[in-house]
C-alpha cells in the first residue's frame, strides 16, 4: 500500500465518531475546552503510535513480528489477543450505534436486526476482496468525505455565534487536558499502520500515512468541535445523540436549498462500513496471523456473525453509550500500553536486534 | 465463473432490498401538516392542537364548486400531548400522517404565558420537526388564527408560511423566529426566548397606538392586531412575545421589535419616517440598514455589569418633502443626527423594558462571558440576576449613504 491509502485507512476508521454521539459528550466532559482534549487525544496517539512505528522501523516485519522478537511467542500471541478483543470491540460498537442511528434518522419503520444484519453482510462482502481493495475504496472516498464535511461547515456559516466558544477554558485546561490523555483509545484504529506495516512499501510510508491520516482526522475533529460548539452551544450540544446529523438538519440557505440531512446520511453510512470493514478486517487478520492459518477468509462470515449477535444485546442505545465510553479507556492501553512496551523492550534489546527484510 | 454467479446473486438482492419497496409510502398516501396550533384547553392538563393540512393543488382547481382559493384544511384535537393528537389524527383520514413538511408551530397567548417547556421538549426531539421550523405566538388562539386566515392567493399553504417569515427582513416589524433560536435560548441562561406575534385584526381601521410617539418619530406604534387598516386577509405577523424562562412576560410593538433587530445584528431594511429636523410639519422618509453589526463593549464594575452599546446604521433619503436640500454636507449631517437621536431613544426605551420585565433577550449576557475563563465562574456570576441592573448606554452612529435618484433638491418657487 502506499501513502495515499494508508492516510485514507487511518483517516476512516478514525473519523466516524464524528458522526456519532462524541462531539456531545466531549461537551459534557470539558466545555468549551474540547478542542483541547480532542487535540491531546490525536497527539498523544500520534507520539505513541510514531514511537511503535520507529520500534518496527528498526525491528523490521509488523506488530506481530516486532512482539516476537522483542518479547517472545508468548508476549506476540497475548498482544495479538488484546487487539484482536479492541478491534472486535470497536466493530460491534460501530455496528450498533450506525444500526440504531439508520433506525432514528433514515429508515424508522425498519426492523432493527435486519438494517444491523444488512451492514455486517456488506462488510463482510466487503473485506472478502482484502485490506487493499478496503484501502483504494477508502482513498477514493476521502476527497468526497471531507469535501461534504467542509461544505456542511460552510453552509451552517449563519447559524455561528462565536460567543458561544467562551468561557474558553470550559471546565478547566486540566481537566481537559486529563480527558484528552485518557480518552486516546478512540484513535486506536490508527494502529492498523504498524498491523499492516508489512503492506506498506516502507516505514516512511507508513509514518506519512499516520501523519496526513491522523492529523487530517484531528484538523476535522477539531473544526466540528468549534463548529458544533458555534451552533449549539454548551447546554444544547450535550443533548444531541447526533450532533452531525443535527448540524446538516439546520442547513437552511433559501426555499430551494434545505433539508440536505439526507444526502448527508449517505456520506456516513459509507464511512460506517468503511470503518466496520477496517475494524473487522484487522480482526480477522491478527485471528489468522496468530493461529497461522493461509487465509483469513473462512471465518470472516463466523465473525461477522458473532458481531452481529454480540451488537444487538445491549437493551439500549444509552447503554451501549456507556460501554463505549468504557471501551475508549479499555483501548487506551492499546494506544499507551504496547508501543510503550515495545519501545522499552527495544530501547534494552537495541544492540542484539536484527531487522527482518521487510519495513 | 463463481464470481460472476455469486456477484450477480448479490446484485439482484441488492436490487430487491435497496430498491425503496419496503416500508415505502408514496406522495399521496400522506397527509402533509404544514402548520400545527396549540392552545391551552378549556380541560384541566390538556392542549387543543390544531393540524393544517395541505390540500393537493388538483384538489383545490379541480372540480366545479367550493372555495378554489383554500389551500389547508384544519381539524382541532383536545388531547394530552402533541403525541396522542397524532395518534387522533391518524383517526379521521386514510392517510398516513407526517409531520416532516411543518413549517410553523402557533402557540396560543394563554398557553405561551402559562409556559411552554412541556410543548418544547418533545418538539427537539421527534425527527419529525426541525430545528429550522418557525415558531410564533398568536394573540387569542392558534386556532382561531387558522379559522381566520385566507391568504387568497391559491398555491402553496407552506410556500405562504415560509414566504411570509422570509419577507421580515424588509421591515424588521416582526422578525424570522425558529424553533432552534427559541430553544438554545430557553437552555441558555445568557439570552432568553422570543417569538413573532401573530393576530386577527378586526379591520374597523381604528387608531390604537401603543403609546405616544418618540419626539421626532413620524410613525405610531402598535401591537399586533391594532394596526388601523381593512381589506385583504384578517390575520397579521407584527410585534414580538417575550419570555421570562419558559413563560410569556409581554409583548413588544413594531418599533420595538425592530429596535430589538438592530442590537442583535438581524435588521436588515426598514422605511422610517421622521419628521424634517428644520420644517418638523413635514416628514422625511429614510430607508435604514444596519452598517454593521452592533458593538458591545462590556465590563464589570463592582460586580455590576456595564454595556456600551454602539448601533450602526446607515441610510438612504427616498422622499423630501420639504424641499431643504439634505443633500448637501450640513444639512445631510443634521438629519443624520435626528435619525441616531431618534432611533437611539427608541431602543433605550426598548433596553429599559426589557430590564424592567428581567428577561434578556438582546443576549448582553452572550458579550459577558468572556469575562470569565471557567463556566463555573460564569454560572455563578448569574446573569439573569445580574441582568436587570446592568448598565447599558446605547450610541447610535447613523449615516446617510445614498440620496435615491436625486443628488440635490431645488425649493418650490
Amino acid at each position: 500500500m502506499g501513502v495515499a491509502a494508508g492516510i485514507a485507512l487511518v483517516f476512516a476508521v478514525t473519523i466516524p465518531r464524528v458522526f456519532l454521539s462524541t462531539l456531545a459528550g466531549r461537551l459534557v466532559d470539558d466545555a468549551q475546552i474540547a478542542w483541547l482534549s480532542v487535540v491531546v487525544t490525536s497527539g498523544a496517539a500520534l507520539i505513541m503510535i510514531r514511537l511503535l512505528l520507529y520500534v518496527l522501523s528498526r525491528t523490521g516485519g509488523d506488530l506481530i513480528d516486532a512482539t516476537r522478537q522483542l518479547l517472545g511467542n508468548t508476549a506476540a500471541y497475548l498482544v495479538a489477543l488484546f487487539y484482536i478483543m479492541l478491534f472486535l470491540g470497536n466493530t460491534v460498537l460501530l455496528l450498533r450505534e450506525f444500526a440504531e442511528n439508520t433506525l432514528l434518522t433514515a429508515l424508522p419503520l425498519a426492523e432493527f436486526s435486519l438494517v444491523t444484519i444488512w451492514y455486517i453482510a456488506w462488510v463482510a462482502v466487503f473485506i472478502w476482496f482484502g485490506i487493499e481493495v478496503v484501502g483504494r475504496v477508502a482513498y477514493l472516498v476521502l476527497p468526497f468525505l471531507v469535501g461534504f464535511m467542509l461544505l456542511v461547515i460552510i453552509l451552517l456559516i449563519p447559524f455561528y455565534n462565536v460567543t458561544q466558544l467562551v468561557p474558553w477554558q470550559g471546565h478547566g485546561l486540566t481537566l481537559a487536558a486529563y480527558h484528552g490523555v485518557t480518552m486516546a483509545g478512540v484513535n486506536l484504529g490508527a494502529v492498523v499502520l504498524a498491523i499492516y506495516a508489512r503492506e506498506f512499501q516502507s516505514s516512511k510510508t507508513a509514518t506519512q500515512a499516520l501523519d496526513f491520516g491522523l492529523g487530517g482526522a484531528l484538523f476535522m475533529k477539531v473544526i466540528y468541535t468549534q463548529a458544533y460548539l458555534m451552533v449549539f452551544g454548551v447546554y444544547v450540544g450535550q443533548e444531541k445523540t447526533l450532533p452531525f446529523f443535527e448540524m446538516t438538519r439546520l442547513i437552511y440557505l433559501n426555499h430551494y436549498l434545505q433539508r440536505i440531512e439526507a444526502l448527508m446520511i449517505a456520506l456516513w453510512a459509507i464511512v460506517c462500513m468503511l470503518a466496520l470493514a477496517i475494524s473487522l478486517y484487522t480482526a480477522v487478520y491478527l485471528i489468522a496471523r496468530i493461529l497461522d492459518l493461509p487465509s483469513g477468509r473462512p471465518i470472516i462470515p463466523l465473525m461477522a456473525a458473532m458481531v452481529a449477535t454480540i451488537a444487538m444485546l445491549p437493551p439500549d442505545i444509552i447503554t451501549v453509550m456507556t460501554y463505549e465510553k468504557m471501551y475508549d479507556y479499555i483501548s487506551s492501553a492499546g494506544v499507551y500500553g504496547v508501543p510503550a512496551m515495545l519501545f522499552v523492550a527495544f530501547w534494552f534489546k537495541r544492540k542484539g536486534v536484527k531487522r527482518c527484510n521487510a519495513v | 465463473m463463481q464470481c460472476r454467479v455469486i456477484a450477480t446473486f448479490l446484485l439482484g438482492i441488492c436490487v430487491i432490498v435497496c430498491g425503496g419497496c419496503n416500508a415505502a409510502r408514496e406522495p399521496d398516501e400522506q397527509a402533509y401538516v404544514v402548520a400545527i396550533g396549540i392552545d391551552k384547553s378549556a380541560k384541566k392538563d390538556m392542549i387543543d392542537v390544531t393540524y393544517v393540512g395541505a390540500l393537493p393543488v388538483t384538489i383545490g382547481e379541480g372540480g366545479g364548486g367550493g372555495d378554489k382559493t383554500k389551500m389547508t384544511t384544519e381539524v382541532t384535537f383536545t388531547a394530552p400531548s402533541l403525541a396522542e393528537a397524532r395518534n387522533l389524527l391518524n383517526s379521521i383520514t386514510y392517510f398516513y400522517p407526517t409531520l416532516s413538511h411543518v413549517k410553523i408551530l402557533i402557540i396560543g397567548e394563554e398557553l405561551a404565558k402559562q409556559g411552554i417547556s412541556d410543548i418544547i421538549g418533545p418538539l427537539t426531539r421527534f425527527r419529525e420537526y426541525r430545528g429550522t421550523n418557525y415558531i410564533v405566538v398568536a394573540k387569542g388562539t392558534a386556532k382561531n388564527f387558522f379559522k381566520n386566515n385566507k391568504p387568497g392567493i391559491p398555491g402553496s399553504a407552506s410556500r405562504y408560511y415560509e414566504s411570509m417569515m422570509e419577507t421580515s427582513s424588509e421591515t424588521s416589524y416582526f422578525l424570522r423566529t425558529t424553533l432552534y433560536d427559541f430553544y438554545l435560548r430557553l437552555k441558555d441562561a445568557d439570552g432568553t426566548s422570543y417569538a413573532t406575534m401573530v393576530a386577527v385584526n378586526p379591520q374597523t381601521m381604528e387608531n390604537l397606538p401603543a403609546k405616544a410617539k418618540i419626539p421626532g418619530e413620524k410613525s405610531e406604534e402598535y401591537y399586533v392586531g391594532d394596526i388601523p387598516r381593512s381589506g385583504s386577509n384578517p390575520v397579521e405577523f407584527f410585534g414580538t412575545a417575550i419570555f421570562s424562562g419558559e413563560k410569556m412576560v409581554a409583548m413588544l410593538t413594531n418599533t420595538e421589535t425592530r429596535s430589538l433587530a438592530m442590537l442583535t445584528g438581524d435588521f436588515k431594511r426598514s422605511y422610517i419616517t421622521v419628521e424634517d429636523p428644520l420644517t418638523p410639519k413635514h416628514g422625511i422618509n429614510v430607508n435604514l440598514r444596519q452598517g454593521q453589526k452592533p458593538d458591545f463593549v462590556t465590563s464589570i464594575v463592582d460586580s455590576k455589569p456595564v454595556v456600551q452599546v454602539t448601533v450602526y446604521l446607515e441610510g438612504e433619503i427616498t422622499s423630501l418633502p420639504s424641499g431643504i436640500n439634505y443633500e448637501q454636507a450640513e444639512y445631510k449631517e443634521l438629519l443624520e443626527a435626528s435619525l441616531s437621536q431618534i432611533t437611539k431613544q427608541e431602543i433605550t426605551q426598548l433596553v429599559a423594558r426589557i430590564q424592567e420585565k428581567e428577561t434578556d433577550i438582546v443576549g448582553f449576557g452572550y458579550h459577558f462571558r468572556s469575562k470569565f475563563k471557567k463556566l463555573e465562574e460564569w454560572e455563578e456570576y448569574a446573569w439573569p440576576e445580574r441582568f436587570p441592573q446592568a448598565d447599558i448606554t446605547v450610541e447610535v452612529k447613523c449615516k446617510l449613504r445614498r440620496t435615491g435618484l436625486m443628488w440635490r433638491t431645488t425649493p418650490r418657487r
